[in-house]
């Protein structure tokens, strides 16, 4: 296997395959070794990595890192959300469709940061308390006056709202192309 | 479900976007996985060879035999003992030992992660950074590093308990480059290497308490001057709402320099780990000349200083809108941290006490009545300040100084 072109793949889609890893449950660690394995996988399957386009080599990596994660959560006997063969599948579909969309989701990226600096003060400043501060649902219970439950909600509300927002803008996008 | 899966993208996403969990590079590490160098892609033949070699060589019967000195090839579960020479070897490819004469230890670990276990003597270590993690353990603790040089000595201090002589484990260590994490039984500290200096330390069942004795020997009564750089991952909120008034730095490097002083002034950072994040804590006493020359018997009253002083001072604290800009941008941050002598007036009831500082500064007056006619009585006390917070740009040296805001005074 050519090291320069070995390299290349692995600086064009770690990032991606450790999102990726990040969005089925896996801590940053267990997502660091997870990606590692998925490589030397690749290093060892001379064919895979002549793949064509660079897509088709995401997907085929996002399936050995899908493969590799599940093989670790049974070994350590620790139920993760989506440890179900079955569910890992419905999660590689939703995130090719919303998220990757034949690209390498930056679209995506790039139209969810526009649609967070454009939430209502509200909203915003809840996403800015959760992420940014990393205060837990206890803590901005506390601070906005509201229950767990109803910090809960509106998290959710508000990433469902970022959804939409996003779907919006990339469709007008793709619309004014 | 889907839309369950849709929500845990967009948590999955925003806490890239928003909080900074960004994917890191791994690609050296992976790259040293898949392309080992020439020798550890020899490793398993060449590892069959030593192990065999050393297998005759610890061979029961003549197991204590030492190895012949010089360059060895080592491999994982073999045990190796010095004689009269020094021994060096490699492991993973990025750890370099140097054992002393009169060692001995054991080969652990796996692929990068490379460890070994010190039984005796001493061992000289130089590992190379970004490639893998590397650990020395002892009886008395363990010293985990990622790329840097320091030296391990693991020796029996004899002790008293009862009438009776005994022995236990201590354990030294020397900073030639860099830092390096020690773990004793009641803590972890690091050791950070500051200029020419070397920095020591023993560490062994008493863990931070023991680094802090050792570095407030007369030798390095001191002035502190330190410098912290890092990411700002976290700020946590004042009293009033949503205001930043402290952040969590992500710790990428210290330096600390030390000058002759009266007074020894002790900053030790301590790490907190939160997932992956290092939170930083700084401890900070302040010892005066009494209670340096006092040595050992000091111990316990420096004890429960540092207790103290670890339970108060759980974070430091920046410039609240400095802080919210560095997050908000991922910036790395340095901070220049120094000792500074300032005179604070003295409540009347403590004014005729000359003994030492209390680690807080002076109290209030306790509702007494101060006589104002009597020139105040004063005090020189040591504070630690933040004297400037620099976000950097890409590089340390790109960085401007962005504004400063004392910390929280010891």
């Amino acid at each position: 296997v050519d090291r320069d072109v070995f390299e290349r793949i692995v600086l064009a889609h770690q990032a991606g395959i450790y999102r990726y890893l990040r969005y089925l449950g896996a801590s940053e660690s267990v997502a660091e070794d997870v990606l590692q394995d998925t490589f030397i996988v690749l290093m060892r399957n001379p064919t895979a990595h002549t793949m064509e386009p660079n897509v088709r080599l995401a997907a085929w990596l996002r399936g050995v890192a899908r493969n590799k994660f599940l093989t670790h959560c049974r070994r350590q006997k620790r139920r993760k959300p989506l440890e179900d063969g079955t569910l890992m599948n419905k999660a590689e579909l939703v995130w090719r469709r919303e998220f990757l969309r034949q690209s390498d989701g930056f679209d995506y990226m790039d139209a969810l940061r526009r649609c967070v600096d454009a939430l209502p003060e509200k909203q915003r400043l809840a996403i800015e308390m959760r992420y940014d501060r990393r205060e837990s649902r206890s803590g901005m219970a506390r601070l906005l006056g509201m229950t767990e439950n109803g910090v809960k909600s509106l998290l959710r509300r508000v990433r469902a709202a970022l959804g939409d927002c996003v779907r919006r803008r990339i469709a007008s996008e793709e619309g004014a192309e | 479900m889907m839309d369950e899966l849709r929500d845990r993208m967009l948590d999955t996403l925003l806490r890239e976007l928003v909080g900074g969990d960004t994917p890191p590079d791994l690609s050296r590490r992976i790259m040293a996985q898949a392309f080992p160098s020439i020798l550890r892609r020899m490793r398993l033949p060449l590892a069959a060879a030593a192990a065999l070699i050393l297998a005759l060589a610890f061979w029961p019967g003549n197991r204590e035999a030492p190895v012949d000195p010089g360059s060895i090839l080592a491999s994982r579960g073999s045990t190796i003992v010095t004689d009269a020479e020094p021994v060096q070897f490699t492991l993973g490819g990025y750890c370099y030992l140097d054992m002393a004469p009169h060692s001995e230890l054991d080969i652990g670990g796996r692929e990068l992660k490379e460890e070994v276990f010190l039984k005796r003597g001493r061992v000289t270590c130089r590992v190379d950074s970004g490639v893998g993690a590397f650990t020395v353990r002892t009886a008395a603790g363990e010293v985990r590093v990622k790329g840097t040089h320091f030296s391990v000595v693991v020796s029996d201090e004899p002790f008293e308990a009862g009438g009776v002589m005994m022995f236990r484990k201590k354990m030294f260590v020397k900073v030639f480059a860099g830092v390096v994490l020690v773990a004793g039984a009641s803590g972890q500290f690091f050791i950070v290497s500051a200029d020419d200096k070397v920095a020591e330390t023993v560490g062994d069942e008493a863990g931070v308490a023991q680094a802090i004795l050792a570095d407030a020997t007369p030798a390095a009564m001191k002035q502190f001057e330190g410098t912290l750089t890092g990411k700002v991952v976290a700020v946590s909120t004042g009293k009033a709402a949503f205001e930043p008034v402290a952040v969590l730095l992500k710790v990428e490097g210290v330096k600390q320099t030390v000058d002759e002083n009266n007074d020894a002034f002790i900053i030790v950072p301590q790490k907190l780990i939160i997932g992956k994040t290092l939170a930083l804590q700084l401890p900070v006493i302040v010892l005066n000349r009494e209670e340096l020359k006092g040595g050992a018997d000091e111990m316990p009253k420096i004890m429960e200083r540092v207790k103290a002083a670890v339970e108060r001072q759980k974070q430091i604290k920046f410039d609240a809108k400095l802080a919210k800009q560095a997050l908000a941008n991922g910036k790395s941050v340095e901070v220049i941290i120094r000792g500074v002598e300032v005179e604070v007036a003295l409540p009347p009831a403590a004014a005729d006490d000359s003994g030492t500082p209390d680690a807080d500064g002076p109290a209030g007056n306790n509702g007494k009545v101060a006589d104002t006619t009597a020139k105040p009585a004063t005090k020189k006390v040591i504070r630690l300040e933040i004297v400037r917070l620099t976000i950097l740009e890409s590089r340390k040296e790109e960085g401007h100084p962005s504004g400063d805001r004392q910390s929280e005074a010891p």
